[in-house]
């Protein structure tokens, strides 16, 4: 399944006024599901402005992943349930991106790349960027392209030499409202065509009578995304702290619809300490073709079991603490839960077959302005 | 999607409500930001978009990854 | 469309309106100092010096990277008559004095809480340098600093210290 993995470093202006001119910051996550997969990635990154105009970011990133995942739904029990691979794998992901924008004014150009290589999967991507400003900068309009070119592959299959290619498109608005609210508005479009099939998931279906059917997940070879992400945040002076609070629309032509909602409180203790508690509720609906069960006969064209594209819901509570030293130097650590069941869906309607997952994560970052 | 450009053109033209230069202090606050640090940022991205059939919103560009 | 020109037509004028550009008389300026609020300073009480009105804040980039070069401008001009005011635009002048404590200047800093000097000085930008000669009249206007703006102000105060008061 392929997730877009978005720029850390986003197309439209992430902060309003740059706090320094150059940074730069190592941070570690580790993520662990309970008796799945565990994942440990540091990431290095840097951004920088060079004679005024130009702005340079770049990051590196490793991702280091074990455990099991799950491989075959199947209903030998009665009920479908997810079996997991016998074997622990161990994958590895190297991912590096680089961005460059040049300001005229109230007007700047940029264009990025991004690359990134697993023993089975290679991700190429680039993309362009256009901002302009107006309204002694209290409006800020961008629009960007992207194109993906990405090659699935299989560690079980050396035969598998598949593509995938995507073609995005960005617009969106940045507004102040007052000198204490500001919110940002983007829609982003994706067009995929080619290979969307996960190699490794299975459906293995049994019948009253009659043999049983083994399906490999098979997708459409296309998708069409729309995401339209609005972001609020509201400074209360007298509080010390600061409301954050982003939703996401999404839907596919897969026939999934999903919504993100996260709200978080940032509080000021003093010039050097904030904490962030915050909770993300995420629901989306099945996809057209997702089934955990395979109908007897004819045997579909189209149909996967990943329950990544069931009907579920889920809930993400998380604390940020980060102190900033006097020179500059910037701690930050962040803990997180993430809870996804069948019955946390808008409207309680979840897949059947959906396990519930239970994961915890750690993110430890330092920052270093100068 | 034309009507959300229309209200988009209508909010930036409104020149009634323009925050002067000088009052951007509480803009410019670390938790007045969309994005927590990059490298923050990009954990969280991963950590949720690898289990959920949605993702992005926020950039494009960013290419893909065989997370399985 | 008719509509839409009209609403552009009046953005631009209301742009225009109360814009403080070069050859105009110096607003008027009387602030209470950053680190003794009972003391001020008053552009009037510095008629015969060059005065350089410099608006910044602790949270502007461009701000930050102006203060060594207009200290130096300062120390090297102060005994021919030469002062900078620094505005600070911070809400809370412990944002400014913490910022001052780690780049120090000797120039006065007075503090504009309730927006009277940047509004009467019209501030477009952050930062906003108006340079007056010895006579209160306003000479050049300096919006955003970079390596350029430091060199150009040099020039420009060398040629008004030869100016009579």
């Amino acid at each position: 399944m392929t997730a877009a993995l978005a720029l850390p470093i986003a197309a439209i202006p992430a902060r309003v006024l740059a706090a320094e001119a150059n940074e730069v910051g190592f941070t570690v996550l580790g993520y662990k599901e309970k008796g799945l997969m565990k994942v440990t990635e540091p990431v290095l990154w840097a951004r920088g402005t060079i004679h005024e105009v130009w702005e340079v970011e770049a990051s590196a990133a490793v991702d280091i992943i074990s455990g099991a995942s799950p491989q075959v739904v199947t209903n030998v029990s009665g009920r479908p349930v997810n079996a997991v691979s016998a074997a622990s794998i161990t994958d590895r992901r190297d991912t590096a991106d680089a961005k460059v924008t040049r300001r005229f004014g109230d007007f700047a150009v940029s264009a990025s790349r991004t690359v990134s290589d697993e023993n089975d999967y290679n991700s190429r991507a680039f993309g362009l960027g256009a901002e302009w400003s107006l309204n002694q900068r209290n409006t800020t309009l961008a629009a960007g392209y992207g194109k993906s070119n990405d090659r699935v592959g299989s560690r079980d299959d050396p035969t598998l030499h598949e593509r995938r290619d995507t073609k995005e498109y960005l617009l969106g608005v940045t507004q102040v409202l007052s000198p204490l609210d500001i919110v940002q508005s983007t829609i982003t479009r994706a067009q995929g065509r080619g290979w969307y099939n996960d190699p490794y998931k299975l459906t293995f279906t049994f019948f009253e009578s009659g043999i049983p059917l083994l399906l490999s997940d098979t997708r459409p070879d296309h998708r069409d995304t729309l995401a339209w992400l609005t972001r609020y945040r509201r400074h209360f002076p007298a509080a010390h702290g600061s409301l954050q609070v982003d939703y996401r629309y999404y839907r596919d032509d897969w026939g999934i619809r999903a919504h993100t909602l996260e709200a978080a409180w940032e509080q000021s203790f003093g010039e050097r300490w904030s904490v962030r508690p915050a909770l993300r509720y995420y629901t989306q609906s099945a996809a057209d073709f997702y089934s955990p069960v395979s109908p007897a006969s004819p045997p579909p064209a189209i149909l996967s079991s990943d329950q990544r594209l069931g009907a579920w819901g889920g809930l993400s509570p998380s604390i940020r603490a980060a102190y900033r030293f006097e020179r500059g130097l910037r701690i930050e650590g962040t803990l997180g839960y993430v809870h996804n069941a069948r019955d946390l869906r808008f409207g309680g309607s979840g897949s059947e077959a959906f396990e519930t997952l239970r994961a915890v994560y750690g993110i430890v970052g330092v920052s270093y302005p100068f | 999607m034309k009507r959300w450009l229309a209200a988009v053109l209508a909010a930036s033209l409104c020149g009634c409500t323009a925050v002067a230069p000088y009052q951007r202090g509480y803009l410019a606050r670390d938790d007045m930001a969309f994005d927590p640090s990059p490298g923050t940022a990009r954990a969280l991205e991963k950590t949720y978009s690898a289990k959920e059939a949605a993702s992005g919103g926020a950039s494009v560009g960013g290419g893909g990854c065989g997370c399985n | 469309m008719g509509r839409l020109l009209a609403v552009l037509a009046f953005l631009a004028i209301s742009q225009a309106a109360a814009a403080v550009e070069a050859g105009g008389a110096a607003p008027v300026l009387d602030m209470p100092r950053l680190d003794q609020p009972a003391a001020s300073v008053a552009l009037a009480g510095l008629r015969g010096k060059v005065v350089y009105v410099d608006f910044w804040a602790s949270w502007c980039v461009p701000c930050r990277l102006s203060m060594p070069a207009l200290e130096a401008l300062y120390r090297e001009h102060r005994d021919q008559g030469f002062v900078v005011v620094g505005v600070n635009k911070d809400v809370s002048a412990d944002d400014a004095k913490r910022f001052m404590g780690k780049v120090g200047v000797t120039f006065p800093l007075v503090s504009d809480l309730g927006d009277a000097a940047a509004r009467g000085f019209d501030v477009k930008a952050m930062p906003s340098g108006y340079l007056v000669d010895r006579k209160g009249i306003v000479r050049k206007v300096h919006r955003g600093f970079t390596g350029e703006t430091a060199a150009e102000l040099r020039g420009e105060i060398d040629a008004l210290m030869k100016e009579p008061s």
